[in-house]
């Protein structure tokens, strides 16, 4: 098989690009309306909880050095338990990969083009994605390396021109110590970060094993500190009821901008920065599928598998009727609430109690 | 798969001279130029036989350096080596096989039988037309070094070991092409360039069996890392201040004889935009300009797809006044902006064509017809937007901006996808070309070496030579993707100052580097992957 390398600190941004992906577009709205002015608390809340979730995958990883889950689940459970984790963690990929394909294409087509059909922009990122996907770890590594620079520059760029607009009085005050608002409010950025389930399928590509902790606790907090700055800056500029009560708050600040009065009308912009990064993301977890279920059927060139995704990634994304079924059904219940906690804590808290008590450790 | 060779190896009792000289011509088919001069030597008693091709030898000095000399031995000698010795000629060389004689003759060797001896002689008399050292036509500099590579490989070793008088120079030649037996020269600075890159850059010209090899670019389409890739995996210079800086960074040259254009690898993405003038002006001056060509490649590559994208779907985006100009426009053309784009951009590429082809004064009478006659012409006639015309124009010369004209005529090509997926689906087909373009790029790697390197993987302690040009004091190591063995380039201290600061500056400078020293001869792998 052939083995591919990353470093931490390509590790860490990887993780930093995956979490902030749907973290910032879907956060901002969702954590101010639970947490009013306390919303930068509930970002970094959302961050320590799955700082400490990762924690327990890395616990889980450091008993089986050098295996992926598809792997070690099997030489811990067995094949009959073994491999239907190995399948489930490939299933939760892909799942996320489609539901994220398809608002990336929603949006899109919302906000730009609505008179365009849906498919060419599911088809044209489904190819993106699998084509990235077929190039393997190092190449979707180093593609990050470019587009996260980059795409904090442009957002840096968009704040400070936004800036002159915000009142900083509406995030008053900074220490409203409510408790469940703040609570309710790490829900959706907790469950974006939960995605981090995917080290669990990419840590044996670390060329320095030991630096696996420190780098991804880096990017989960890292990240955790960005979504609360960009929420709080979404506070500033548009006050905590308006924030609320737009589906992606950036876009509308984004509406607003201009330079000069020449240039004006960043959305499309905004959203392909977003696109560049959600396609690190798309990438990496269609990677991580393929291999998954490469190392399930213990076979060795995940190549072929990657190819399949290419008719199972549309099929998910045309799954929901619209995008309200998307997000509430799709991507908020059955993702948020029932796939990545069971991927993200609950399997993982299983398997390292097992080998505990199996003295795996 | 290239047909072995007809000719048969010799065995015992075929040495005879009428025996070989009945085989080379049975070999070159009783070609014109194949000269069989038969004589006496040594008192009379040799019977000899040159064997040569007239067009390529130096008739003068065979006549004089071998004849004369064998005419006027004494004593015939009692061997071949003893001959050789008595031939005013260095070089000369001790055959015994069939296809020894066949290829020395091919290769402008006179071959010298004698009867009652084994083996023959070769005596390198090669002379062909050779042009002169000229300058450079295609990678033009403003300050600095005019020559450039010819096409004799000889000359060209000649022309760098002026600039490399370093015994550390390394020369391999190597025979390419069962038909064409081009020698093709590997040359790098032993205790520079990374033995791994070395040997893999040998072996993949060992590998080649091929009966063709006429050009440096046939070679690179044998060797390179990603043979369906769209960008250079290789850079090809007729500099040798380039390929002498390039061996100093540790990179490897592979020359061609017949050929005034050496092959760099490996080579990264970024090497394309960087020229020799670079170094000779000053940082300030170097660092715009390369900023500049930075720009300019991505206009080339993206500024038609955007015009189409904001023109046909993103019009929001415009500012009103441009709107209404481009609205303006577009009420007198009968096409889709996309389609008067591509079509600006095929004529275009068909006038560059056609101006390369033409002869020197017909060429720019042919650029002018084109520039004015069809571009004025459509506006006028109502076929194109003039706005069109001006993105297409300045699109053309941003494309040659590109200190590397190989590397900006395959960027000239990726526009055309990325104008169609802009005018199918606005910026959303637009950022969707250049990711799939990005994705390709980083997945690439020209002898091993990651092609984006030092952006992807990143390097920030690269930079210093990338985007911008940091004064050449500054520079103290070479690029570390390389795996160079030397990693330091020069000492510390460098920067000018007044003695006693300089002594102060060598102090505070780290020493050249321990680590380094060590490393030199054991490359550690890239930290980064």
């Amino acid at each position: 098989m052939n083995i591919e390398r990353i470093s931490s600190r390509q590790l860490t941004w990887l993780i930093i690009s995956v979490n902030l992906s749907a973290s910032m577009i879907l956060g901002p709205s969702v954590i101010i309306f639970y947490a009013k002015q306390s919303a930068w608390l509930s970002s970094l809340l959302a961050a320590l909880l799955a700082a400490a979730g990762a924690l327990l995958n890395l616990h889980l990883i450091r008993c089986f050095p050098g295996q992926t889950v598809a792997q070690f689940s099997q030489k811990l459970l067995g094949p009959w338990f073994g491999k239907p984790i190995g399948f489930y963690y490939s299933l939760v990929s892909f799942y996320m990969v489609g539901v994220c394909l398809r608002m990336i294409s929603q949006l899109v087509k919302m906000t730009l083009m609505p008179e365009t059909p849906l498919w060419p922009f599911i088809l044209g990122l489904t190819l993106l994605v699998v084509y990235s996907a077929w190039l393997g770890l190092e190449a979707i590594a180093r593609a990050n390396d470019l587009i996260l620079p980059v795409s904090l520059v442009g957002l840096v760029f968009m704040l400070l021109l936004a800036a002159p607009e915000g009142r900083p009085y509406w995030g008053l005050p900074v220490w409203q110590l409510n408790l469940p608002g703040i609570v309710m409010g790490t829900f959706t950025p907790l469950a974006c970060f939960g995605e981090v389930f995917l080290i669990l399928l990419i840590a044996p590509a670390l060329n320095k094993p030991t630096e696996l902790r420190t780098a991804a606790v880096k990017g989960i907090l890292t990240a955790g500190l960005i979504l609360a700055a960009i929420t709080q800056f979404v506070l500033f500029m548009m006050g905590s009821f308006r924030a609320s009560a737009y589906f992606v708050p950036v876009m509308r600040i984004a509406e607003e901008l201009n330079i000069l009065d020449i240039f004006e009308r960043f959305e499309p912009l905004v959203l392909a920065g977003w696109l560049t990064i959600n396609s690190v993301k798309m990438s990496l977890l269609t990677y991580a599928g393929a291999r998954s279920l490469t190392e399930t059927l213990n076979r060795q060139n995940y190549r072929p598998v990657a190819l399949a995704a290419l008719l199972v990634l549309p099929l998910l994304a045309f799954l929901p009727r619209n995008l309200a079924e998307n997000l509430s059904i799709y991507v908020e219940t059955v993702a948020f609430k029932i796939l990545i906690p069971i991927a993200f804590l609950i399997l993982p808290g299983i398997m390292l109690i097992i080998a505990k008590v199996k003295k795996h450790a | 798969m290239v047909p072995k060779k007809r000719i048969p190896e010799m065995s015992k009792g075929q040495s005879d001279p009428e025996h070989i000289i009945s085989e080379v011509e049975r070999a070159f088919g009783q070609s014109a130029d194949l000269q069989v001069h038969r004589f006496q030597a040594g008192a009379g008693e040799l019977s000899c036989v040159l064997l040569y091709l007239k067009s390529f030898i130096d008739v003068e000095r065979l006549s004089q350096s071998v004849l004369v000399s064998l005419l006027s031995l004494p004593t015939p000698p009692v061997s071949m080596a003893k001959l050789a010795e008595a031939i005013p000629c260095v070089g000369t060389k001790e055959l015994s096989s069939l296809p020894e004689f066949c290829q020395a003759v091919a290769w402008g060797e006179a071959v010298l039988l004698v009867s009652g001896f084994q083996s023959g002689l070769s005596i390198p008399l090669q002379k062909y037309e050779k042009r002169v050292v000229t300058e450079s036509e295609n990678e033009k500099i403003i300050r600095g070094p005019r020559d450039s590579f010819v096409e004799s490989l000889w000359s060209n070793i000649g022309l760098l070991r002026t600039r490399l008088k370093n015994p550390d120079l390394r020369l391999e030649v190597l025979t390419l092409g069962a038909r064409t037996s081009a020698e093709a020269g590997l040359v790098y600075l032993e205790s520079l360039a990374n033995p791994l890159i070395v040997d893999e850059v040998r072996s993949r010209i060992q590998r080649v069996n091929v009966d063709r090899l006429l050009a440096t670019d046939n070679l690179t389409e044998f060797i390179t890392d990603a043979p369906w890739s769209p960008f250079p995996l290789g850079l090809r210079t007729e500099r040798p201040d380039r390929l002498a800086s390039a061996l100093l960074d540790g990179r490897v040259g592979i020359l061609l004889d017949g050929n005034p254009v050496v092959l760099v690898v490996p080579v990264v993405f970024w090497d394309f935009f960087k020229s020799p003038d670079d170094y000779i002006e000053n940082q300030y001056v170097a660092t715009s300009v390369r900023l500049l060509r930075l720009g300019t490649f991505f206009v080339t590559l993206f500024l038609s797809g955007f015009y189409v994208a904001t023109t046909t779907i993103h019009l929001e985006m415009i500012p009103q006044p441009l709107a209404l100009i481009i609205a303006g426009a577009r009420t007198r053309t009968p096409f889709p902006t996309a389609l008067e784009m591509i079509a600006m951009e095929i004529v275009i590429e068909i006038l560059r064509e056609g101006v390369i082809r033409m002869p020197g004064v017909l060429g720019q009478t042919i650029s002018i017809v084109g520039a004015l006659v069809i571009g004025e012409s459509a506006v006028t006639a109502g076929l194109i937007e003039p706005i069109i015309l001006v993105v297409v124009a300045f699109n053309a010369l941003a494309a040659f901006v590109a200190p590397v004209y190989h590397a900006a005529v395959s960027v000239r090509i990726l526009r055309f996808p990325i104008i169609l997926l802009s005018a199918s689906l606005g910026f959303f087909g637009l950022m969707l070309g250049a990711l799939f373009y990005l994705m390709h790029l980083v997945s690439l790697r020209s002898i091993g070496v990651p092609y984006l390197a030092p952006v992807g993987p990143l390097s920030v302690k690269e930079m210093g030579d990338l985007f911008i040009r940091l004064p050449l004091w500054q520079q103290n190591s070479r690029p570390s993707y390389l795996r160079p063995q030397d990693a330091t380039t020069q000492a510390p201290g460098q920067k000018p100052a007044p003695d006693t600061e300089r002594g102060t500056q060598a102090e505070k400078a780290p020493a050249p580097d321990k680590a380094v020293a060590e490393k030199n001869h054991s490359p550690a792998p890239n930290k980064e992957t």
